[in-house]
């Protein structure tokens, strides 16, 4: 298998050289000896007991895999960047290596080193393992998943490598990726709620669960409302990131960032829907008890608070998704300029828009089919289908005229014209929550605000407005985004009016 | 064997290529001059696929290089204006790499790696790290790299900039008989004597513009006026009879005399010439040199680009 791929050949040769063997063979025992003294020294105890060898299989692991995590991320989140520092990028570019081919390399081959140390660790962790009297096929299995999942972080790093401009800025990536899933490392403590089980999202976050096979118990989550057991469900999880990012390689890795997008808008929207789906899944409903503490709610009430807590998840999501993709598909000049020689402006318009639509329309579907699904639960809840409808339209009419404003920014001269047309979408909404405020007051503020940012139905709450309504509120932001996109995809400027000039002289 | 047909690549700014159209035969050398920022770099890495063209189309072996990336690049080698290798592997390793990244027979590529490694002059250098090689011999490593997997066509890009004359003067080898094994080689370079050495064709760019294209002779027949030459000439003592000579002769109008060499345009066959240096011989000029002088690439590039023939 090495043999057959160039490029993880090439990291064998550089990488595994015999003294780097060594030193990384010898470190990784040395550091699991002295883990072994220092807690003998702790434990106070003249002799070996089955604590200790828990303790110490626990201390083992634990540095093993955050070892292994935290260095694997380091190097490949640097793989991709560093050739095109180091301008050798262009080479493996011209030569006949597949994008699958390189992927795989660039992902095990740049990170070597932290593999070896995880693989030098196996036979410690066995022993210790066995010594502490968990079962052969749970120590197995625990540290197949932490490889699992550190192949899953590794993909999402290789990604960010392949798309940065510069080694600092695949490092913040990587660091934020980190921090983003630092919030996740308490979600799986939570435990069962109700009869259903913790929520799939606790399946992030695998040690918890880890923790209780090595003690001969299997933690549950629930996924559509179905438990399942939670490392399924995490190795799930790694499987669908490692799928997708090597779509993202396959597609992006032989190319400059500025070239070609990470994904396809087709692929665009089918991250997202895999998004929504994941939602949806590990959606759950209300548990009675949450209420104020003696009280138990009703029947009734517990529908209303589920029905709010699914339309609320619904439309975060969709928001988020979309913003997602507009981001994703956003056209560069150089793409917008290419695309206006081949087509006319407005079929350009529209294809830039279709990614966006269908994520809006795969949304709704969402939405119905999880409030279809739940139907019977929110019987005299307040379920208005209208309105639903209502909120996605609004949302995908902002998110629209959203995305052509960031269009616009992009097909204008200004550095950074993503980030600093975000910043100025976050002041705009920020400012119409305060202007409204001011405005309109307190309590009219809603009235207001409903011209300003996207309607969005609450589900219980009385709404004075009729039906109808919804129409004329849709209006601002659809003649904004054509205003935009009128402005994108009319006038961007064609150069080379100093060569022109040359070459008529 | 390359085709280049309306090659055009806009930037926000500027078109650093305009609808270039050129076409270069098989087993031809040729030179690619202008300066810097003619758009050079670009073009080649529109050629081996590495910049998409605004515009226009590229064709190696008749085959589209858009289209058919993976097919096209194995018939290219391909060689940045940097330095840069991959400095932690041997020399061996390094051509090795790129062997089978080219997707050469497993069996045959310690072969080929040593025939490669004989061929750019590193046998002694086989099992060396990279990074101890000197810049000529990563260079020549660079080029071995370019032709492993024995490319038909080979792009490179200002392949003798920050070389040493000696390893300019074994790059200039290398290339010649990369040459003579039949590779249809483009070279783009601001040294111009070097490309004078071994181009067959030439092409002048500037401002992305491609100004002139062709082969040596077609060109300096475009530059100098039909059947006209460059003679120059060397004599002992005073320049008036010289002077005198050429004036009746009808040569002294673009004639540069100075100290004891001058040069002339002369407008004729061998015959005519001959003619001529037996009448200066018996008319008592003591000459001490008498040759045609072919117009160098350099001097070819400074009249082609000044406009002095558009």
């Amino acid at each position: 298998m090495i043999t057959r791929n160039p490029e993880l050949l090439r990291y064998v040769r550089s990488e595994l050289r015999p003294a780097r063997v060594a030193v990384i063979v010898l470190s990784a025992l040395a550091g699991a000896l002295l883990m072994g003294m220092f807690i003998f020294q702790q434990n106070g105890q003249q002799e070996i007991t089955l604590d200790y060898w828990r303790s110490l299989y626990g201390a083992i692991f634990l540095a093993a895999s955050i070892i292994l995590v935290l260095w694997s991320l380091l190097n490949v989140s640097q793989s991709v960047v560093t050739e095109r520092t180091q301008r050798t990028f262009d080479f493996w570019r011209t030569t006949r290596l597949s994008p699958i081919t390189l992927a795989l390399g660039k992902l095990f081959g740049s990170a070597l080193g932290p593999w070896l140390l995880y693989a030098t660790l196996l036979p410690v962790l066995l022993f210790t393992g066995v010594m502490a009297r968990f079962h052969l096929s749970a120590i197995l299995g625990t540290y197949l998943v932490v490889a699992l999942f550190n192949i899953a972080l590794s993909c999402v790093a290789l990604c960010g490598s392949a798309r940065a401009q510069d080694a600092r800025r695949a490092t913040v990536f990587m660091l934020l990726a980190v921090i983003a899933l630092l919030p996740m490392l308490s979600a799986g403590v939570e435990g069962h709620h109700g009869r259903i089980g913790a929520s799939a999202w606790s399946a992030f976050n695998p040690w918890f669960a880890m923790g209780q096979w090595l003690d001969g118990r299997v933690l549950h989550v629930s996924l559509f409302g179905v438990s399942v057991p939670s490392l399924l469900v995490t190795v799930l999880l790694s499987l669908a990131i490692i799928a997708w990012c090597l779509v993202a390689l396959v597609r992006c890795i032989k190319f400059e960032p500025d070239q070609i997008s990470l994904f396809s808008p087709a692929q665009v929207v089918g991250v997202s829907a895999s998004v929504l789906l994941f939602v949806y899944a590990a959606f759950r409903p209300a548990p009675p008890e949450i209420t104020a503490p003696g009280y138990v709610a009703d029947e009734l009430e517990t529908a209303r608070l589920t029905l709010q807590m699914l339309v609320g998840t619904g439309v975060g999501a969709a928001i988020a998704c979309l913003y997602f993709t507009v981001n994703a598909t956003l056209l560069t000049r150089d793409n917008l300029r290419q695309q206006l020689r081949k087509r006319a402006p407005v079929d350009v318009a529209l294809r830039a828009m279709a990614p966006w639509l269908a994520t809006g329309v795969i949304s709704l579907l969402a939405a119905a089919l999880a409030l279809g699904g739940y139907r019977r639960m929110f019987a005299g809840a307040g379920l208005q289908w209208f309105d639903i409808l209502a909120t996605y339209l609004s949302v995908v009419a902002y998110v629209t005229r959203d995305g052509m404003l960031l269009q616009w920014m992009v097909s204008q001269k200004i550095k950074a014209p993503v980030l600093k047309g975000s910043a100025l979408l976050v002041c705009y909404y920020t400012a119409s929550v305060l202007v409204s405020a001011v405005m309109a007051g307190p309590d009219n503020m809603t009235q207001m605000l409903r011209w300003l940012v996207p309607y969005v139905y609450i589900p219980g709450q009385s709404h004075a407005a009729a039906n109808w309504m919804i129409v004329p509120l849709l209006l601002p932001p659809i003649a904004t985004a054509a205003l935009l996109a009128v402005g994108v995809f009319r006038n961007i400027r064609r150069p080379g009016q100093a060569t022109a000039a040359l070459v008529n002289a | 064997m390359i085709q280049l047909e309306n090659l055009t690549k806009e930037y926000d700014e500027v078109t650093a290529v305009r609808e270039v159209s050129v076409g270069i035969p098989e087993g031809e050398i040729y030179g690619l001059i202008g300066p810097n920022g003619a758009g050079k770099t670009t073009m080649l890495r529109m050629c081996c696929g590495l910049l998409p063209p605004t515009s226009g189309r590229v064709t190696v072996n008749g085959i589209d290089v858009q289209n058919n990336l993976e097919q096209a690049q194995s018939q290219i080698g391909y060689l940045a204006d940097f330095f840069s290798v991959y400095d932690d592997l041997k020399v061996w390793e390094y051509l090795d790499y790129f062997a089978r990244a080219y997707k050469l027979d497993s069996t045959r590529v310690p072969e080929r790696v040593n025939e490669v490694i004989a061929e750019i002059g590193l046998e002694v250098k086989r099992d060396s790290m990279v990074k101890g090689l000197s810049r000529g011999m990563k260079q020549r490593l660079g080029i071995g790299r370019a032709v492993i997997h024995r490319p038909k066509v080979l792009l490179l890009d200002e392949p003798a900039s920050g070389l040493d004359p000696k390893a300019r003067f074994e790059l200039r080898q290398l290339l010649k008989r990369l040459r003579d094994q039949g590779a249809t080689i483009v070279v783009s370079s601001h040294i111009l004597p070097d490309l004078e050495d071994f181009s067959t064709s030439i092409g002048v760019m500037e401002r992305g513009v491609m100004l002139r294209s062709g082969r040596v002779g077609e060109l300096r027949h475009e530059v100098e006026p039909e059947n006209t030459r460059t003679i120059q000439i060397r004599w002992a003592g005073p320049a008036a009879p010289v002077a005198e000579l050429l004036r009746t002769h009808g040569l002294s109008q673009r004639a540069v005399l100075q100290g004891h060499e001058g040069a002339f345009p002369f407008q004729g066959d061998d015959e005519a010439l001959s003619r001529l240096l037996s009448e200066m011989t018996a008319g008592g000029l003591r000459l001490t040199g008498f040759h045609e002088v072919k117009q160098s690439v350099e001097e070819l590039y400074l009249k082609l680009s000044h406009g002095q023939v558009m």
